[in-house]
Order: C-alpha cells, then sequence, then structure tokens
C-alpha cells in the first residue's frame, strides 16, 4: 500500500490479487458473488425443471439433495453474506470519508479466504459428491452413518474457512468505523448504512463463532469418531439444531440489516426528503440485533421441545417483528410527499418494500406455533425465505447495484434495460414463490426430488418453473447490462442522483486515496450543506455535540473485538461441555473423577502467574525499562509453557488409561474444550515470543503490540479459570 | 381450593416480609417529606405495591415451595424491577467520579453474583425453608439490584456514558440468558425443595392438579423467566439508553462521542 506508483506498473492481474485498497476489494467481492450467483441461479434453475412436472426423473434423488444442499449454501455464504460485506468493504470507508479500511491486510486476507471458501465447497463435487444434507447440516443426517462421502466434511471447512474470513471483516468494519472517521463524522451522524453495517458487524463477530464451534464439534464427530450430534451413541441431534440456529437467527438478520441500509440510503435520494425518523431506525436495530439471539428456538416448533418453551419463543419472535415493521413506515413516510424519481435503483427500492413485508408477514404467521406446525418443512417456508432474502435483500442488492454502479464504474447502468431487468425480475420472482405458498399450503413437502400427480400440483409447479425461466432472463437481462455498461455507458459524474452522502464528494470513479479534500461535515447529509448554504441541516436538526476529535485505538478495539469473538466461541464450546460432559454416568464417571484437581489447580497457579507477569512487563515497557520488560515477558512464556506441559502430562495420563477423544462422550467434550484452550495458549506463547523480539529491538508500536497481547493473554487465562472450575470442581 | 379462593386467602405476612415493608415504608417517607412531587410519590407508591406483590402476596406464597416460576418472577422483580425504581427515585447529584470505575465493577458483580448466588441448589431451597435466609435473600438482590443499576441511572456525575451502559447492560443481560438458558435446560433440579413439596399441601394440589404444571415443567418455565423476559427488561434500559445518546446536548467533555 505505501508504494503506490509501483503498484500502478504492475500487470493487471498482480494489480488485483496483490491490491490493498478497500475499492479494489469491494469489487473482487462483486465479482466474485457475481459468478457464485450465476452458479447458484444454474442450481435453482436445476431444481426448477427438475419439479416442473410431477414424477420427473431428470435428476436422481441423490444428485437432487446435493444441488439443493449446494444452492442454499451457495446463496447464503457465497452470494448474500459476502455481497453486503463487498459493499460494505468498498463504500463505509468512502461515506466516513477515510482513506481505507483500518486494516487493509486483514481486508485482503478476508477476500481470500471467502474465495478460497468457495472454491473448497465446490471441489467436493470432484471429490466423490457435493454435501447433501442440507444448508443447515441437521444431524444426524449430516453424521458419517448417513453421509459417508467427504460432502459435508468440505462443507464444514468450507464454512469453517469463510466463517474466520467473516469475522476479520466484521472487526475490520467495525474499527473503521469506530476510529476512521473524518473529522466532524460523529457517530450520530454517520449514514444509515453506515450504522447498520456497524451493528451488523457485532452480530457478524458474536455469531459466527457459534457455528464455527459447532462446526468444528461435526468435523471432530466425523474425523476423530466422537458421537456429539448422534444420539445413537448418547449424543444428542437436538443439540446441534439449538447451536445451529443461535447462529442462524442472527444469520438471518446478518443478511437483512445491511439491505436496510441500502434502502435508507436510496429512498431519501430519490423521494428528495431526509430519511424519516433516523433515530428510530438506528436504535431499533440495536434492538433487533439484541432480539436476535434470543428467538433461535422458533425454527425449532416442531421437534417437541414442549408448550412453555414454545410459547416463550412466539412471542419473542412476535416481538421483533415489531421493530422490524415500524422500519417499513419509516421508509414509506420517508416518500410520503417527495418529489419521487423511478430510476431502476428506486423501482427495486420499492419493490423491496412490498416483498419484505409478504415475506415478514409468512414470518409473523411461523411464530404462531399451530400454524409452524401445519406448513413446516412445506412449499410455504421455501416461499417465505425467498420473499425475504430474494424479494428482501437481493432486491435492495439489485437497487444498490445500480445506485452505486456509476460511483465504482464511472458510467451510468443503462435505465432502459434497468426497467426490463426490474419487470422480468419483479414478475417473475412473484410467479414463482407466489405459488409455492399455496403448494406448502396443500401439504407439497420441501426437499424431496419429485411428487405425486396431486390436483393442482403440476400447474402451479408448472408456473413456478415458468416464473424460475422469468427471472433467469431478467438475470441475463442484469448480466448483459453490466457488461455493456462497462463497454461503452454513459458517463456519470462525480454525483449523478444529487445525492448528498460523502461517497458521492468524490470522481467517480474515486481516486486511489478518495479525496483530494472533503467537505466540511456538521450534519448527516454534508453534500446537501454545501449546495444549501443558506438553509443546511445543521441550522435545522440538533445531530448531538460537536466532533471532539477523539477516535481511540485501532489496536485496543481490535483486539478487544476478538476476545468478544472468541468468548461466544468459547461460550458454545463449555455450553457443550456442560450438556455432554457433565451429565457423565458410568464409565463416563469414572473418567472425571480420575482427572486430578490438585495437580492442574498447581499448574492453573502457574498461568494466572503469568498473567501477573505480563502486566509487570507492560507497566516496565511504559515506564521505558526495556531489560525489565523482556524478562517479564521471557518469565510470562516460561510460565506458559510449564502449563502446557501441565496439561501435556494429563493428556499422556489419561490416553496410558485409555481415555481418548473418542472413548466417551465425556472425553469427547473435555479434549475439544481444553483442546482448544491449550490451542490459544499456543498461538498466545508464540505471539508473546514475536513481541519480546520486537520490544528488544525497540521496534516502533512494540507497546501497542504488548498491550493487545497482554489483554489477550488475561482473557486465555480468565478462560481457563471458568474451564478449571467447570471441568475440575464442579461435581 | 380454587384459584379465586387462593388469591384471596394466601397473603402471608412473615417477619422478614413485614420488616423490608417498614423499612420501605420510612425510607421512603423520608425522601418523599424532602422532595415531594408527583413523580416521586406515583414511583414510590409503585415500589411498595411491587414490595408487597413480592413479598406478601399469593405470589410469594407460591414462590415459598410450590411454583419455582413464581420463585423465579419474585428475583426479577425484587433484583431489576424494584431496584430499578428505587434508584429512580433516590437519583441525586451525590457522587463521586473518583469511585465511578470501581461502583461500576461492583454495580456488575452484584447485579449479576446475586442473580447467580440463589441458584445454587442448596442455597435456592435455604431461601425458602429458613426464614433468616430468606430475609438475606430479598435483602441481597434489592442491595444488587441496587448497585446494580446505579451507575446506569444513579447520579448524573457518576452515570456511564450510553455506550458504555449497553455493553454494561448487554453483558448482563448474557450472564442472565447463560443462567436461564442452564436452568431451562438442565436435567437437574435446581432448586430441590420445589420438587419435594409435601403432596398433602392445598397450595401443592392447586398447582399440580388444577393448573397441572410438573416439577420439570415449572423448572423450564422458571429458566424461560430469567431468559425472555428479564433479558426484555435489560433490553429496554438498552434502548432508553441509545434513545439517551441520541437526544444528548452535551456532554462530559472530555468523553464526549
Amino acid at each position: 500500500m505505501g508504494n503506490l506508483e509501483s503498484q500502478q506498473q504492475l500487470p493487471w492481474f498482480y494489480r488485483w490479487t496483490t491490491t490493498l485498497d478497500h475499492k479494489k476489494i469491494g469489487i473482487l467481492y462483486l465479482w466474485t458473488t457475481l459468478f457464485f450467483f450465476a452458479v447458484g441461479g444454474m442450481e435453482a434453475m436445476l431444481i426448477r425443471i427438475q419439479l416442473s412436472s410431477p414424477g420427473n426423473s431428470l435428476l436422481s434423488p441423490e444428485v437432487y439433495n446435493q444441488i439443493f444442499t449446494m444452492h442454499g449454501t451457495t446463496m447464503v455464504f457465497l452470494v448474500v453474506m459476502p455481497v453486503l460485506i463487498g459493499f460494505a468493504n468498498y463504500l463505509v470507508p468512502l461515506m466516513i470519508g477515510a482513506r481505507d479500511m483500518a486494516f487493509p491486510r486483514l481486508n485482503a486476507f478476508s477476500y481470500w479466504l471467502y474465495l478460497l471458501g468457495g472454491i473448497l465447497l465446490h471441489v467436493s463435487f470432484l471429490a466423490g459428491g457435493a454435501p447433501a444434507a442440507g444448508w443447515f447440516s441437521y444431524a444426524p443426517l449430516a453424521g458419517m452413518g448417513f453421509s459417508s462421502t467427504p460432502g459435508i466434511d468440505y462443507w464444514v471447512i468450507a464454512l469453517l474457512v469463510m466463517g474466520i474470513g467473516s469475522v476479520g471483516s466484521g472487526i475490520n468494519l467495525i474499527v473503521t468505523i469506530l476510529t476512521m472517521r473524518a473529522e466532524g463524522m460523529t457517530m450520530r451522524r454517520v449514514p444509515l448504512f453506515v450504522w447498520m453495517i456497524f451493528v451488523n458487524s457485532f452480530l457478524i463477530v458474536m455469531a459466527m463463532p457459534i457455528l464455527n464451534a459447532s462446526i468444528i464439534m461435526l468435523l471432530v464427530d466425523r474425523q476423530l469418531h466422537t458421537h456429539f450430534f448422534d444420539p445413537a451413541q448418547g449424543g444428542s441431534a437436538l443439540v446441534w439444531q439449538h447451536f445451529f440456529w443461535a447462529f442462524g437467527h442472527p444469520e438471518v438478520y446478518i443478511m437483512a440489516l445491511p439491505a436496510f441500509g441500502m434502502i435508507s440510503e436510496m429512498i431519501p435520494v430519490f423521494s428528495r426528503k431526509p430519511i424519516f425518523g433516523y433515530t428510530f431506525i438506528a436504535g431499533s436495530t440495536v434492538a433487533i440485533a439484541l432480539l436476535s439471539f434470543g428467538v433461535w428456538a422458533h425454527h425449532m416448533f416442531a421437534v417437541g421441545l414442549g408448550t412453555h418453551f414454545n410459547a416463550v419463543f412466539a412471542i419473542g419472535s412476535m416481538l421483533i417483528a415489531v421493530p422490524t415493521g415500524v422500519k417499513i413506515f419509516n421508509w414509506i413516510a420517508t416518500m410520503w410527499g417527495g418529489a419521487i424519481r423511478y430510476t431502476t435503483a428506486m423501482n427495486f427500492a420499492v419493490a423491496f418494500l412490498v416483498e419484505f413485508v409478504i415475506g415478514g408477514l409468512s414470518g409473523v404467521m411461523f411464530a404462531v406455533v399451530p400454524i409452524d406446525w401445519q406448513v413446516t418443512d412445506s412449499y410455504f417456508v421455501v416461499a417465505h425465505i425467498h420473499y425475504v432474502l430474494f424479494g428482501g435483500t437481493l432486491f435492495a442488492v439489485f437497487g444498490a447495484v445500480y445506485y452505486w454502479f456509476p460511483k465504482i464504474s464511472g458510467r451510468l447502468l443503462c435505465p432502459k434495460l434497468g426497467k426490463w431487468h426490474f419487470w422480468v425480475t419483479v414478475i417473475g420472482f412473484n410467479l414463482t414463490f407466489l405459488v409455492q405458498h399455496f403448494l406448502g399450503l396443500m401439504g407439497m413437502p420441501r426437499r424431496v426430488y419429485t411428487y405425486p400427480d396431486e390436483p393442482w400440483w403440476g400447474v402451479l409447479n408448472g408456473l413456478s418453473t415458468l416464473g424460475a425461466i422469468l427471472m433467469f432472463i431478467g438475470a441475463a437481462i442484469f448480466f448483459y447490462n453490466i457488461i455493456r455498461t462497462l463497454r461503452r455507458g454513459k458517463l456519470a459524474g462525480d454525483n449523478p442522483w444529487n445525492a448528498w452522502t460523502l461517497e458521492w464528494a468524490t470522481t467517480s470513479p474515486p481516486p486511489e486515496n478518495n479525496f483530494e479534500r472533503l467537505p466540511v461535515i456538521k450534519s448527516r447529509r454534508p453534500l446537501w450543506d454545501l449546495k444549501n448554504p443558506d438553509r443546511p441541516d445543521w441550522k435545522f436538526e440538533h445531530t448531538g455535540p460537536e466532533d471532539s476529535g477523539h477516535r481511540g485505538s485501532k489496536a485496543l478495539a481490535s483486539v478487544k473485538l476478538f476476545l468478544l469473538s472468541e468468548s461466544f466461541f468459547f461460550f458454545a464450546l463449555m455450553a457443550s461441555f456442560v450438556i455432554f460432559g457433565l451429565r457423565a454416568t458410568g464409565a463416563d464417571a469414572a473418567a472425571r473423577d480420575s482427572l486430578d484437581a490438585v495437580r492442574t489447580g498447581i499448574f492453573t497457579f502457574f498461568l494466572i502467574a503469568s498473567s501477573g507477569t505480563v502486566w509487570f512487563a507492560e507497566r516496565s515497557l511504559r515506564k521505558g525499562k526495556t531489560g525489565v520488560a523482556v524478562l517479564g515477558l521471557l518469565a510470562t512464556i516460561g510460565l506458559g509453557l510449564v502449563f502446557l506441559s501441565g496439561q501435556g502430562t494429563e493428556y499422556l495420563g489419561l490416553w496410558k488409561e485409555g481415555i481418548t477423544v473418542d472413548s466417551t462422550l465425556f472425553a469427547s467434550s473435555f479434549f475439544t474444550l481444553t483442546g482448544f484452550h491449550a490451542f490459544h495458549v499456543l498461538l498466545g506463547l508464540v505471539a508473546l515470543g514475536i513481541t519480546t523480539v520486537l520490544v528488544q529491538v525497540k521496534r516502533k508500536g512494540a507497546e501497542t503490540c504488548l498491550g493487545a497481547i497482554s489483554l489477550y493473554w488475561h482473557f486465555v487465562d480468565v478462560v481457563w479459570i471458568l474451564v478449571f472450575v467447570l471441568v475440575y470442581l464442579v461435581k | 381450593m380454587s384459584t379465586a379462593e387462593f388469591l384471596l386467602e394466601a397473603w402471608q405476612w412473615t417477619v422478614p416480609a413485614v420488616v423490608v415493608i417498614a423499612a420501605g415504608v420510612v425510607l421512603l417517607g423520608v425522601q418523599i417529606a424532602k422532595k415531594r412531587s408527583g413523580r416521586n410519590v406515583s414511583l414510590a407508591a409503585g415500589i411498595l405495591v411491587l414490595l408487597v406483590v413480592s413479598t406478601v402476596s399469593p405470589l410469594a406464597v407460591l414462590a415459598s415451595g410450590f411454583l419455582f416460576t413464581a420463585h423465579m418472577i419474585q428475583h426479577l422483580l425484587l433484583l431489576l424491577i424494584i431496584p430499578l425504581l428505587l434508584v429512580i427515585l433516590l437519583r441525586g447529584s451525590r457522587g463521586s467520579r473518583r469511585w465511578q470505575r470501581f461502583s461500576i465493577i461492583l454495580g456488575w458483580g452484584a447485579g449479576v453474583g446475586a442473580m447467580w448466588l440463589w441458584h445454587e441448589p442448596n442455597l435456592c431451597s435455604l431461601s425458602v425453608t429458613s426464614p433468616a435466609m430468606q430475609a438475606t435473600q430479598i435483602a441481597t438482590l434489592l442491595a444488587g439490584g441496587y448497585l446494580f443499576w446505579r451507575p446506569v441511572w444513579g447520579a448524573r456525575e457518576t452515570q456511564l456514558q450510553p455506550g458504555g451502559a449497553v455493553a454494561y447492560l448487554t453483558s448482563a443481560c448474557l450472564a442472565c440468558t447463560l443462567l436461564g438458558i442452564y436452568i431451562a435446560f438442565v436435567p437437574l433440579t435446581v432448586c430441590p425443595v420445589f420438587a419435594s413439596a409435601s403432596t398433602a399441601n392445598p397450595v401443592f394440589q392447586l398447582v399440580s392438579d388444577r393448573w397441572a404444571i410438573s416439577a420439570a415443567a415449572d423448572q423450564q418455565l422458571g429458566g424461560l423467566m430469567m431468559w425472555v423476559p428479564a433479558c426484555s427488561i435489560y433490553l429496554g434500559a438498552i434502548l432508553a439508553q441509545v434513545g439517551r445518546w441520541y437526544g444528548s446536548e452535551v456532554m462530559h467533555p472530555s468523553r464526549a462521542n
């Protein structure tokens, strides 16, 4: 990054693969998601062609299972999530007046992990069959007993790789928004898209580790022959569902919140009015984010959790609909009385409102437990999820492409082709999925490769397939429009829509350093203020105190967020220990009793002492005593090694007694929990070693580095204290 | 015994309850004498009514060994709602910034600690069977709750900034959720005294026969109380903090934004 001149001279391939520029990385995300959108779309077409008539035998059941699994996984993890992260990558720094993301290298790393994950997932086709247990990989279907091809293993590894990348993106975006804002851009003035990404990134940071922990357990089940999720061996398939949906429901909002942000940018600009109720939209998003962690069991009404569970979760699910529903009124009120311009972007934004309300209404219907029982696992659910994710999120994304394409490429997408794309897609979409509501109510089950010739089933499925073909044509027009515009589209100029946020204050496309000069920021619409000096927003609307200029430390913010994420990872592992380890009976109980709490307690003391030494090292370095600091660090490493050797002896002892990870459920949860903790200690030791060298050679920034690593080290110690109490002391 | 009879008859003026309420009347009376306003009077009245509900009313009778869910609702009232009203009522300008950090750590620890402490099976049973432990429980819950809410809604000088308050409340909500999930799902009996109530007791018969709530279902429901309604209280407080943040005109210059 430091050497822009030499970057320019590289051949294009190297320029794009080595780039650290948030705009180029954003564009890479967008192209990659467009590619996977085509792949997932082809899979959808195969599904619809197979289902176009009753008793069709184009796809075998095995292939059909693979195709719908890959369609779901691709669309969720390779299209919707990364396209939103891609837009955030491109737009957030521009919207807050920053030069780049807080951590450009981490940013590039996240993208390449995403691409690697996407490739790994598809390699499974060549390696003996794609995953075929649905995008949620329910146990025990996803276990070795029922899925013996490596498909699920590829699914796990791909999701793990992408999950790590997503957490990196989430941390990066939060730190960027917190620390990189231009002067005057207070947190109360950021565009709503930025605010949504801010809240959304917290969801990513907290929800992804729950998925990561559970898929690790699934992988351990499959590869090391443990039985976490295998009911036949004492495990619990239900626990997989709890874990998956504890991630899966926040995931729904991870895929929706940025779309709300896009809509909140487009509707005001094309209605020529400021957004109605900025504070409500921003504040209620926080409520949605928190509530989203407490309603996951509504995905599980049909598994028999009991009346009380269902009732409480039904109420929670209805509650979360309230702040979401009121937002619709915010957007309508913004349009009310405005001078509306129906550009293609605005068309998609308005269509979003309509389709998302339909999807939301069927969502509220599911919150009513008896309705859920009636239509669960039917095409009604398929209709619902597509109204939310396609009619909702993807319509917002289409709108966003038309809205921001001129900024990204410098050229306006052809409005005529845009109108064709819009109408063909809207008609095709509603034709495809509206009829699926009726099919669901008639009892047509989802995830089955064909269906009998019941009255109307053939006709309605035929219509649905016809709709899918229209959507396919719509997508083809969209692709063509992009290619054509890139070659000879109309030049856009800096601000073709006469918009008000900062990304329009620079050239299209923006220069490498984003802005030559920033306008004064005193309100939520700096470009409005610039153009209307006689009636600027800040004269009429109060947006909190003036900017203090304080931005905080990038290093500390990022390490705190990382630890937040890690604590959710350990929450999940500890939960699995509580579930599987504490109820130990028979051989399990004997294994538990053979743990030596006193000996481990002594090693625990060494680890806690190392927290003291690292604190001492930090204090010494602040006082300028480099030599003492290095000694403190070396002592910390020594104490950490003593702790690890203690754990090594314990493992060895257990192994000699014949207790290994696959012997009992207690052993599985014990080794997984303590093993991952030991792994974290090990990583900490490596980082401490590097820090020691940095401190020794008096490298600039060593103090910040030590501050960050010492926080991490304290965290590892606190986790161990919890683990020690849980594993060795609780009986 | 029918439900209506129960609601009319089951009012128990136990010694700990009477002491707590009398103390409440005196304390609130003094406070109102100092600063008399319609708001203060209604806050004080609300506190007294909720104190009576949680320590004397049929809810308290159910909570004394018959319905674990009622026990949890009692906890929510004593730990979260009454102290919140109390903090708002007693809100003054006293408060030293020197102790701010300490009061935050103490508040979080006391609030979350009081909540977790009384679900240790032995303590939970004792708090029902022994009057002394019952009094201790009421006192610690009220005190823990008071210390917990003070950094959020206490004196302006020592109040947490909205961002910090959101983190403070979210982490408490999480701790509460974990406890709720644990109680709802764990196959063990969290509060054994509720599983061993005398079957001859008319209140037990009311709960198990007329209302048809089994001990296992009761514990589930109790855990769910700790989980969803409790978190809704924290969530409401979080939203109020976000509202305060957007509405704020001036903040401490050193920590603004």
